[in-house]
């Protein structure tokens, strides 16, 4: 019998792992989440400080630049990044991410501390521009301010992707949804894997009466953020919503994993070590661990499960700073060292990630894979609309779709347009054509 | 509402018009012919005429302005100005010139907005 373990909690015991020095413990967590979750933003950092310690620069730049992509507004991502490129002698770079986590606004002063270091600077020599503004005053929740200071921040620094996405958040907070499209749009352009703006589509096409694409839109977001971390922190914003937050997901443990955490949960330790986890490696994840575990906390509480396998959480009111008994962390790293030998140990491996996740030429060849038709349909037509694509690859899925009768003569049409859109007007007359005579040779 | 739609509803609601086809180039057509929106034919109407432009324009001949032909049944007349082109679709006794007068105006109107 499998039980299993929330991907954030294996993350946290990772990172505590880390800070322990348990370079191999906090190894085969990583690997046990990439192997569920190829794209996991907080095993592809753990993954990255790994290699950062071994010496592999190059490794955990790309690593952290695919978290990047995934969550532009993460900070912490940004501050290890800027210590890598300074540690490659890539001083320019290292200032720019640097400056770029500082403008997110950090609240983990570890965070704070890397990105003023490589900048050589004080905190308060920190220049407050429009970025800056921006963030605090969402924080704060007043979307008016941000989207105002926002709106100037995007007009500076037009290729800043984290810029762009709170000012599509502020546009979103204010209703303006077409706007907030818009924006997500070329969000999405810029990072195709980006969770916040996918959240934010998926929630303005159930708004629209799409809520089939939406949601499924929404279910696509699982593959990056398995818990649907920011998906449940935008949409608890609004009073009511279409969509439906799927499950939380787990990483299935053997018998033997379970019985070395199981000790663990009974006796209420938290996964910090009495040690700062500073030490080696910079990096404050002891108020991170604090913050995780509160926000597992809190989300178990909310999707009413109470698995008496999963790890008890310590709250801000408890002690946070205890002393881990060894005999704990010796079980934690041998229930990980089970589920990583153990066959079957982890969820199925994630699909290929080649393609990127929320591209929407992908979303709507998977919807056809999967017979959604109506879906493929209207995901086809915001393709063909869709003029900043390459037409080249509008023209060979919209041919490819016209492969599938179940599609419908509308396909067609839909392929019609698009030539017309591309000023290929006797292409486009062809496809008219067939529009019109396809219901003709269904009924043969 | 996009100013093709708008064209389109304003031609539309012409004394004797059948069918109207407007689009931007770079951009899908937007129209119906007989009342059936978002059918193809709209779409194969403007189609058809852009491809006969495109041969036009590859013969040497210009730009083609305007294009016109009557049927047994039907007169079609199809107007180009700037970016903007318009195909009128009504019945054998229309007022041409009148229509060709009210779609002028309102393509030119449309070039010097956007």
């Amino acid at each position: 019998m499998n039980a299993e373990l929330r991907p954030s909690v294996i993350a946290v015991w990772g990172r505590d792992a880390l800070g322990r020095g348990d370079l191999e413990q906090a190894g085969r967590a990583a690997d046990l989440l990439l192997e569920a979750y190829s794209r996991y933003p907080r095993a592809l950092v753990l993954r990255a400080l790994l290699a950062e310690h071994k010496g592999d620069l190059e490794s955990a730049l790309d690593d952290l630049q695919v978290v990047t992509i995934a969550e532009p507004a993460n900070s912490e991502a940004r501050a290890i990044q800027a210590r890598l490129f300074l540690a490659s002698d890539d001083t320019d770079r290292a200032r720019g991410a640097a400056r770029q986590a500082l403008e997110l606004v950090p609240s983990d002063p570890a965070v704070l501390s890397i990105a003023l270091t490589v900048l050589n600077v004080d905190a308060d020599s920190l220049e407050v521009n429009a970025a800056v503004l921006a963030r605090v005053y969402m924080r704060l929740g007043w979307p008016e301010l941000a989207e105002r200071q926002a709106r100037i921040a995007v007009s500076e620094m037009p290729e800043r992707v984290d810029v762009r996405l709170t000012y599509a958040e502020a546009l979103w907070r204010l209703g303006r949804l077409s706007t907030c499209e818009t924006e997500c749009r070329v969000v999405t352009d810029q990072a195709e894997d980006c969770v916040r703006a996918a959240v934010m589509r998926a929630h303005i096409l159930s708004e629209r009466g799409r809520t089939a694409e939406g949601q499924d839109l929404l279910d696509r977001v699982g593959q990056i953020d398995p818990e649907f971390e920011e998906a449940r922190q935008l949409l608890a914003t609004l009073e009511v919503h279409r969509l439906v937050l799927p499950e939380l997901p787990s990483v299935k443990l053997s018998d033997d994993a379970l019985a070395g955490l199981g000790a663990a949960v009974e006796e209420g330790a938290s996964l910090q070590s009495e040690e700062s986890l500073d030490d080696s490696l910079g990096i404050d994840a002891s108020s991170k661990v604090a913050d995780l575990n509160e926000a597992a906390s809190e989300v178990k509480e909310e999707s009413g499960l109470h698995d008496p396998a999963s790890l008890r959480v310590a709250t801000r009111g408890e002690t946070i700073l205890q002393n881990r008994p060894t005999k704990d962390r010796a079980q934690l790293a041998k229930a990980v060292d089970n589920a990583t030998n153990s066959p079957g140990s982890s969820e199925p491996p994630a699909e290929d990630s080649a393609a990127t996740v929320f591209s929407i030429v992908v979303w709507a060849r998977d919807l056809i894979q999967r017979r959604q038709w109506h879906e493929a349909q209207r995901v086809l037509s915001d393709v063909a609309g869709d003029t900043a694509l390459n037409a080249d690859e509008v023209d060979v899925l919209l041919l490819e779709a016209t492969k599938h009768l179940e599609l419908g003569p509308e396909v067609w049409k839909i392929l019609g347009d698009h030539y017309m859109r591309t000023s290929r007007p006797q292409a486009a007359a062809d496809a008219y054509l067939k529009a019109t005579t396809a219901p003709d040779e269904h009924s043969e | 509402m996009s100013t093709a739609v708008d064209i389109h509803s304003n031609l539309r609601r012409m004394e004797g018009v059948t069918g109207t086809v407007v689009w931007r180039i770079g951009d899908a057509p937007v129209g119906d012919i007989g009342g059936v929106s978002e059918s193809p034919a709209a779409g194969l109407l403007a189609a058809g005429i852009g491809s006969m432009e495109h041969v036009v324009e590859t013969i040497g001949l210009g730009q083609i302005e305007e294009l016109w032909f009557v049927t047994e049944d039907a007169q079609c007349l199809a107007i180009r100005m700037g970016d903007w082109q318009a195909v009128l679709v009504g019945g054998i006794n229309i007022d041409i010139e009148t229509l060709r007068d009210r779609v002028t105006e309102m393509l030119s109107a449309a070039q010097d907005t956007f």
